[in-house]
C-alpha cells in the first residue's frame, strides 16, 4: 500500500465517479478524485458543507459558463459525417458541465429506471440493419438491488405504483413525489383520456427533508441550474459522504493527460495530470477508474492510444434524440414554478413491430420516454423574440415562457458504428491537446419512431386544450443557427422545455424541417466494465451498444458504478451495502 | 460614471438599447435606456476593473425573498477562468468600440428611421447588442441592468425566489385550477390504476408496497 497514493484514482467527479467514490470509501478504500473543472460544490475542508455558489441566476448559469466547460478553453468540434470535412463547427458540442459534480449539478434529476426490455433489446426484438443492437451483459434482476441502493443514496422521490410499465421494485421510493406542476393538470388527464399512462416522475430531488438536506423549494430554477439549497441529491450527497470518511481527496482543475502503465504496458498504475498552473503531477493507485463521461473518457483513451485494439473506442455514440411536441395554450401555465418536469409516460417505449414497422423497412421501432413540462427563463425567451416594438408585445404576452406546454420524447437512439467521438485533427484545447470531435447522424429508426409517435402527442395536446401545435424532431439535417451554436444541444437530463420559437412557424405545421429549437442530447453512458487490453483500468463503457431507452444516463450510471463496487472493491469494511461483495468474483444473483 | 465605456459611448449605447427595447408606457415596458442596458454592458466590458472580476455573482440568495443577501459577493475567477474571460472581453471590447463608433456620436439625436438604418448596417453588431440588452433587461439587477427589477415587473416575473420558492399549492396552481374547474390530480391516480390494470401492464406485476419511505437518511 505504501507505494500508492490511494487505492483508486477516479477521473471525473460526476454521478458515476461520485457514486464510485462513495461506495469505495464506505468500504474502507482510499480514493483520489480528479476533476478537470472547478469546484463550486463543496468546501474541501471538513465538514465539507456546500459552498453556496448556485443561485436563481440566469446570467451566470446559462450565459456565462459558470459550470463549464468554457468553449474558449475546451472547444469541441462536430460534423455529421465525412462529407462535412474535418468539422462543421467548433465550440460548444453537447457541453455537459465540467465541474465538481459533473452533469448531476445542472440536471433536474428525473430518475426513472430502465425497463427490463431495455436491457434485452437484441434477444427480445432482434437486430436492425445499420445498427449494433445488443443486450446488456446484466439483467434487470441483477441491477435492481443497486438501483435501490442508489435511489436511497441520492434520495429519489416517486410513487412506486404509478407507472404500469415500470419494472419490479424491491421496495418503495425513499420519499413521496413532490408537487405536480400546474400544466400537468391539463396534460396528464388528456394523456389518460387518449389511453396513455402518465405518472409522477421519480426525481432525485427531496420532497421532504432527507439525508440532512432540505426539501425542494420549487424555485423553478432547476434544469441547467445548480440547486441553491442542495435539495438535489445527485451528486452532493455521495461526494459529501465520501469526503466525510476522510478517505477521499478531491482535486479540482486536475486535467488528466495520461494513464500510467507498468513496464510491460499491461497494467494501469496511476495517472498523470496537469494542475491549474500547467504543472504535471503523477498519482499512483491500485486501480484507475475513468468516469469522464461519454465524450471525455474515450477522448482520454484515444489520446493515450490505449485500450483500443478493437478499434471501437468512441464508437456507437448515442444521444437523446428528441421529438418535441409543443402546444400553445390560452392561459398562464405557471411553468416557472416547480421542477421543470413532474410527469412522464412510458407508453411510447413499447416496441412497434409487424406491418407498421415493415412498411418503413424496419423489423421494429420504439419511441421513448415522454416528459410533460414547460418553463424557460426570461432571457432565453427574450432572445427568441424580435427586437423593436414587437419585443414588448411578445414579452408581455409571453407565449413561450407562460403559455406553452411541451412533450419531449427522449427517443431510443440506436447505436451506429459511424456515430463516434474521435480526435479533431487540428483544433486544440488550452493545454494544446487535441479536442474531441463528434461525428453523428441519426438512424432512420429514430426518424420513423418520431414520425409515428409525434401525431399521438399532438392529439394529446389538442385534447388538453392547446390551440396551436408544432412538432419537431431533432436529428441533424440542414443546419440552423442554433445547430451552429451548439449542434447537439446540452443536457437532456435537464431539459428546459418551452424554449421554443414564437411566431416562426404556423401552428399545426409538422415536419422534419429545421426549426429553431435548441437540440439537447446527451451521450448515453453505459455500463461500468473493465477496459480492454489494460488490467486494473475501469471505465464506464461509453462505446457500449446496449439500449438506452431515452432514460437519463445518470441513474443507471450511478447504479452501474454501485454494482461495479460489488465486483471490484473487495469485502466491505462495514455493513450497509445492499449487495454482498465478493472480491473480484461475480456478484451473486439477488 | 462608466467603468469602461466613455461617456459618449455610454450615451450612444443607451440610445441604441432604447431602440432595440423601446419604452412603452402603455404596456409598462421601461425601455432599454431606463433598464440600464448601457450600465450592464459597461460592467461586463469593465469586469476586470473589480476584484474579483464581476463575471459571476455570488450565491445562494439575493435577500429579496429571505436568506442573507450574497449576490454581491462575486465569485473568484481562477487562472483558467481569467484566461478565457480576458480573451472573451478583449474581443467584445474591440467589437463594442468599433460598433459604437460606427453608430456615430450623434446617434442619440437621430430620428428612429435613421437609427434603424445605422443599426441595420451591421446586423452582427445589432445581434450582439440585442442579446446583451435581453440579458440586461431580464437578468439579475446585480449585473447592472434590470434597474430596480423593472424588467421583471414589466413581464410579471418574480425573478429569483429562493429560499422562499413556491408553495406546493402555488406549484399546482390550486387557485387557478378552481377558477378553471380543473380536478385534483389525485383523482387521476385512482383512474390510472384502474385503467392500467384493464389494459394489462407489461411483464412482472409490481411487487411494491403502496406506502413510501419515512424520509430517513440512507445510511
Amino acid at each position: 500500500m505504501s507505494d500508492v497514493d490511494a487505492d483508486v484514482v477516479i477521473v471525473g467527479s460526476g454521478p458515476g465517479g461520485a457514486t464510485f467514490a462513495d461506495v469505495i470509501t464506505a468500504a474502507g478504500w482510499t480514493a483520489i478524485v480528479l476533476e478537470k473543472g472547478r469546484n463550486h460544490l463543496l468546501d474541501p475542508e471538513p465538514p465539507h458543507e456546500p459552498l453556496g455558489r448556485f443561485s436563481n441566476d440566469e446570467i451566470k448559469l446559462t450565459r456565462r459558463h459558470l459550470l463549464g466547460p468554457d468553449p474558449l478553453l475546451e472547444p469541441r468540434t462536430f460534423r455529421r459525417d465525412e462529407a462535412d470535412g474535418a468539422r462543421l463547427l467548433t465550440g460548444e458540442v453537447n457541453n455537459l458541465p465540467s465541474t465538481v459534480g459533473g452533469g448531476g449539478v445542472h440536471a433536474d434529476g428525473k430518475l426513472p429506471r430502465l425497463l427490463e426490455l431495455d436491457l434485452r433489446l437484441r434477444s427480445e426484438l432482434g437486430p436492425v440493419d445499420g445498427a449494433a443492437v445488443e443486450d446488456w451483459p446484466v439483467t434487470y434482476d441483477d441491477l435492481e438491488p443497486y438501483y435501490a441502493e442508489v435511489e436511497a443514496a441520492i434520495g429519489v422521490a416517486g410513487d412506486a405504483a404509478a407507472n404500469p410499465f415500470a419494472p419490479w421494485r424491491s421496495g418503495p421510493y425513499p420519499m413521496p413525489p413532490g408537487p405536480d406542476m400546474f400544466g400537468t393538470r391539463l396534460s396528464a388527464p388528456a394523456a389518460q383520456r387518449r389511453g396513455l399512462h402518465p405518472y409522477r416522475a421519480p426525481t432525485g430531488v427531496n420532497s421532504v427533508p432527507y439525508d440532512g438536506r432540505p426539501a425542494c423549494i420549487d424555485c423553478g430554477f432547476c434544469g441547467f441550474y445548480g440547486c441553491p439549497v442542495h435539495a438535489k441529491g445527485d451528486p452532493v450527497a455521495m461526494l459529501q459522504r465520501a469526503l466525510r470518511t476522510g478517505r477521499m481527496q478531491l482535486r479540482e482543475r486536475a486535467h488528466v493527460t495520461d494513464v500510467l502503465l507498468d513496464a510491460a504496458g499491461h497494467t494501469a498504475t496511476g495517472v498523470r495530470y496537469l494542475d491549474i498552473e500547467g504543472e504535471g503531477h503523477e498519482v499512483r493507485s491500485r486501480y484507475v477508474v475513468l468516469a469522464g463521461g461519454a465524450f471525455e473518457t474515450p477522448r482520454l483513451l484515444l489520446l493515450n492510444d490505449l485500450a483500443n485494439s478493437s478499434g471501437l473506442v468512441g464508437h456507437h455514440l448515442m444521444f437523446h434524440v428528441q421529438t418535441l411536441t409543443v402546444g400553445a395554450f390560452g392561459l398562464d401555465l405557471l411553468g416557472d414554478r416547480g421542477r421543470a418536469v413532474t410527469h412522464l409516460h412510458d407508453d411510447h417505449l413499447l416496441p412497434v413491430t409487424g406491418a407498421a414497422a415493415a412498411e418503413h423497412g424496419l423489423p421494429w421501432f420504439r419511441g421513448g420516454l415522454v416528459e410533460h413540462g414547460a418553463a424557460a427563463g426570461p432571457i432565453l425567451e427574450a432572445t427568441t423574440y424580435p427586437w423593436g416594438p414587437q419585443h414588448n408585445e411578445a414579452m408581455a404576452r409571453s407565449e413561450l415562457r407562460r403559455r406553452l406546454w411541451v412533450f419531449t420524447m427522449q427517443g431510443e437512439d440506436l447505436p451506429q458504428p459511424t456515430n463516434r467521438v474521435d480526435l479533431d485533427p487540428s483544433v486544440r484545447d488550452v493545454w494544446g491537446r487535441p479536442a474531441g470531435r463528434v461525428t453523428y447522424r441519426p438512424h432512420r429508426h429514430e426518424e420513423v419512431a418520431s414520425a409515428h409517435h409525434g401525431p399521438v402527442l399532438e392529439a394529446v395536446l389538442r385534447e388538453a386544450g392547446a390551440a396551436g401545435l408544432l412538432d419537431h424532431l431533432s436529428p441533424l439535417g440542414e443546419l440552423t443557427d442554433l445547430d451552429r451554436a451548439n449542434p447537439l444541444g446540452i443536457a437532456p437530463a435537464a431539459p428546459r422545455h418551452g424554449d421554443v420559437p414564437h411566431g416562426r412557424r404556423p401552428p399545426h405545421e409538422r415536419g422534419r424541417a429545421r426549426g429553431p429549437l435548441p437540440r439537447r442530447r446527451e451521450p448515453a453512458v453505459r455500463r461500468l466494465v473493465g477496459v480492454r487490453d489494460v488490467e486494473r483500468l475501469r471505465a464506464h463503457a461509453h462505446a457500449g451498444r446496449a439500449g438506452g431507452a431515452g432514460c437519463p444516463p445518470a441513474h443507471r450510471d450511478a447504479a452501474a458504478a454501485d454494482r461495479a463496487h460489488g465486483r471490484r472493491a473487495g469485502p466491505p469494511a462495514r455493513p450497509g451495502l445492499a449487495r454482498p461483495c465478493r472480491g473480484d468474483g461475480p456478484v451473486g444473483a439477488p | 460614471m462608466p467603468v469602461w465605456l466613455t461617456e459618449e459611448e455610454h450615451e450612444v449605447l443607451a440610445a441604441a438599447a432604447d431602440r432595440l427595447l423601446p419604452a412603452d408606457p402603455e404596456r409598462g415596458a421601461p425601455g432599454g435606456r431606463a433598464l440600464g442596458v448601457a450600465d450592464y454592458v459597461d460592467r461586463l466590458l469593465g469586469a476586470f476593473s473589480f476584484d474579483p472580476p464581476r463575471i459571476w455573482a455570488g450565491g445562494p440568495f439575493s435577500g429579496r425573498h429571505g436568506g442573507q443577501a450574497s449576490f454581491d459577493d462575486w465569485l473568484p475567477l481562477d487562472r483558467l477562468d481569467q484566461i478565457a474571460w480576458r480573451r472573451r472581453l478583449d474581443e467584445l471590447q474591440v467589437r463594442y468600440r468599433a460598433g459604437l463608433q460606427a453608430l456615430g456620436d450623434d446617434f442619440a439625436t437621430c430620428v428612429d428611421d435613421e437609427q434603424d438604418r445605422r443599426l441595420g448596417a451591421d446586423p452582427s453588431f445589432r445581434a450582439l447588442l440585442y442579446a446583451h440588452a435581453c440579458e440586461a433587461a431580464y437578468g439579475d439587477p446585480v449585473y447592472g441592468g434590470n434597474r430596480d427589477g423593472a424588467g421583471w415587473a414589466f413581464i410579471g416575473f418574480a425573478g429569483d425566489v429562493a429560499p422562499r420558492g413556491w408553495t406546493p399549492a402555488e406549484v399546482r396552481g390550486d387557485e387557478q385550477a378552481v377558477e378553471l374547474g380543473l380536478g385534483q390530480l389525485d383523482d387521476l391516480a385512482d383512474e390510472r390504476t384502474t385503467d392500467a390494470a384493464g389494459r394489462g401492464a407489461p411483464d412482472g406485476p409490481s411487487e411494491t408496497e403502496p406506502g413510501v419511505g419515512d424520509g430517513s437518511a440512507p445510511r
